[in-house]
């Protein structure tokens, strides 16, 4: 089975770092998108069925909270799942982020084991709800 | 009163920020020594209970080397020399995470900025705060300073 991810990062170096590392992850991905913030995020999941979102926080324009706040407002984007990856370490954050449906939370620096973990697990989950 | 960070934990935390996200190490070196120009600088600020500023100057030779080692480039790629600035960029952006939970703790709400690299023609000078400097094993200078702003929630 094979995935369509979107990574949202404002920079250029973590997109690429965040493939690589999903694609090291073992992932099967069939199709990567990148959006350089929040509302690029969007407008790519409004053309573009995406399976898991890989998203920073602090971003100009809409940031990774404003995109996940969006996201859970939406009928059909509220149950796609969301991986935050960012730097920031508030705890207060990531319990509201998980509140508005955050499935993981990877602090950078990464490694590609670290998202080998949340994939699996993540799989394990969305495996048996997927039709498709 | 603006919180604080010790010399030694700031040069410990840029230390393994660096090894952990770029396989690049350093041990500390001499502060006073002026850093050679042109020197690249990442810097982004920051808010928690007070504000800051926190930054990261070094060689375009470190930069070059951040780049190859974030996004695995072999040697003569030219994405190296593209993308070392936003390389820097991005390890600033990796020590604030860590830079603001020493000073703030997990619990506070905090706020991390869009980092910002320039080039300078001339070395940064000293305006208080915190600042240290490492050597990386090739003997290039990276210097880390993090500075009070005015203002910050109360």
């Amino acid at each position: 089975m094979s995935y369509r991810v979107l990574i949202v990062d404002d920079s250029s170096v973590v997109r690429t770092m965040v493939k690589k590392a999903i694609q090291m992850a073992g992932l099967d991905v069939e199709e990567v998108h990148e959006a350089a913030n929040g509302l690029e995020a969007l407008e790519r999941l409004r053309t573009n069925w995406v399976d898991i979102v890989f998203t920073d926080l602090h971003m100009p324009v809409m940031n990774g909270m404003e995109l996940v706040q969006s996201m859970a407002r939406d009928g059909v984007l509220a149950t796609t799942p969301v991986v935050v990856v960012s730097s920031d370490p508030s705890e207060t954050r990531a319990e509201d982020l998980k509140r508005l449906g955050v499935r993981a939370y990877l602090k950078k620096p990464f490694r590609p084991e670290g998202f080998r973990e949340v994939i699996e697990g993540l799989l394990q989950g969305e495996e048996a709800g997927r039709g498709r | 009163m603006a919180a604080e960070i010790a010399p030694e934990r700031l040069a410990e935390l840029v230390a393994r920020t660096l090894e952990d996200a770029a396989f690049v190490f350093t041990e500390p070196a001499d502060p006073s020594a002026p850093l050679e120009a042109p020197a690249l600088q990442a810097r982004l600020d920051f808010e928690g209970p007070s504000r800051g500023e926190l930054s990261l100057t070094t060689t375009p030779a470190v930069a070059r080397s951040l780049a190859a080692n974030l996004l695995g480039l072999e040697p003569g790629d030219r994405d190296i020399e593209l993308r070392a600035g936003d390389a820097l960029g991005e390890i600033v952006n990796m020590l604030a995470g860590a830079v603001v939970l020493e000073l703030f703790g997990p619990e506070a709400q905090t706020r991390i900025g869009v980092p910002a690299v320039a080039e300078l023609a001339a070395p940064p000078a000293g305006a208080g705060g915190t600042a240290v400097a490492l050597l990386t094993e090739e003997g290039e200078r990276i210097d880390a300073a993090v500075r009070p702003l005015p203002g910050g929630a109360p």
